[in-house]
């Protein structure tokens, strides 16, 4: 059993009821895809490894026809916690070319994923890496009662 | 100022507008080539992104697919399939192509090849 096909059956045990198809490649030194159908019509996971490359992880859009892999790991136990994450949340992964949209919007730090491990971020910066990929930025509490309040600055 | 590039959107639909548009091709190489020349085409036209296969992780153009994302199509020796992020680009021997989402295996391109046959 190779990583990748370790990957998805502990995805088979995490998920049971969700969709794991792998998808292997036809020539000894290709690449294998392994996908991970969420439920509530999200994006699907895709997870491509190449043994001399690492694990690319991304929720594929219906127009990502010939564009790399979002965030790349190192190893199979990385992997399967993000995917699990992204499962479980049901967000998505971050292209490349947002985050150098990001660098030039002035935001600094260059990966999205170095902006999440941050102790501290202020709402400017958070909005100004919403805006350089394309979205708006949203922030609401939520309360022990289950009710939420978006809040305004 | 520069206008933006087009969305990946507008890029790929216009690239299987001008798939669709193309003569048929004869066989599997004329096939693949098509693809090839035609998204580079669109890229080209349509984005300020050069060409550039060594950045294609994080450049954000769109890339033809490669033989090292060739996949096995069960029951079908005779069929090439690659596999992009999202999609399943298939061609046929008679230079057929068929595009499919991976997310819900819907056909979003159906091009016969010369015997007006599809894959």
């Amino acid at each position: 059993m190779n990583s990748i096909e370790k990957i998805r059956d502990d995805l088979v045990g995490r998920f049971p009821n969700l969709r794991i198809k792998l998808d292997p490649p036809a020539l000894e030194n290709g690449s294998w895809d392994l996908d991970i159908f969420r439920e509530g019509g999200l994006d699907f996971v895709n997870v491509e490894w190449r043994p001399d490359r690492g694990f690319g992880v991304t929720t594929p859009g219906p127009d990502d026809y010939g564009t790399g892999v979002d965030e790349v790991y190192g190893s199979p136990e990385a992997t399967f916690r993000r995917v699990v994450h992204l499962v479980e949340t049901g967000e998505s992964t971050v292209p490349p070319e947002a985050v150098r949209l990001a660098e030039q919007a002035g935001v600094g730090p260059a990966s999205p994923s170095r902006v999440e491990g941050r102790d501290d971020l202020t709402v400017s910066t958070l909005a100004r890496v919403a805006e350089a990929m394309g979205a708006t930025l949203s922030i609401k509490a939520r309360f022990p009662d289950g009710s939420e309040r978006e809040l305004e600055f | 100022m520069d206008q933006p590039d087009p969305s990946k959107a507008e890029r790929f639909a216009e690239f299987l507008r001008r798939l669709a548009a193309a003569p048929p091709a004869s066989n599997f190489d004329e096939a693949y080539r098509q693809i090839c020349d035609t998204l580079n085409g669109v890229e080209d036209d349509m984005t300020s992104i050069p060409f550039d296969p060594p950045n294609w992780m994080k450049d954000g153009r769109l890339y033809p697919p490669q033989m090292d994302k060739m996949k096995v199509v069960p029951g079908r020796p005779d069929l090439k399939r690659f596999r992009s992020k999202g999609h399943s680009t298939t061609i046929g021997p008679n230079g057929a192509i068929e595009i499919r989402r991976i997310l819900d295996d819907q056909l979003v391109l159906d091009k016969p090849g010369v015997d007006s046959r599809g894959v």
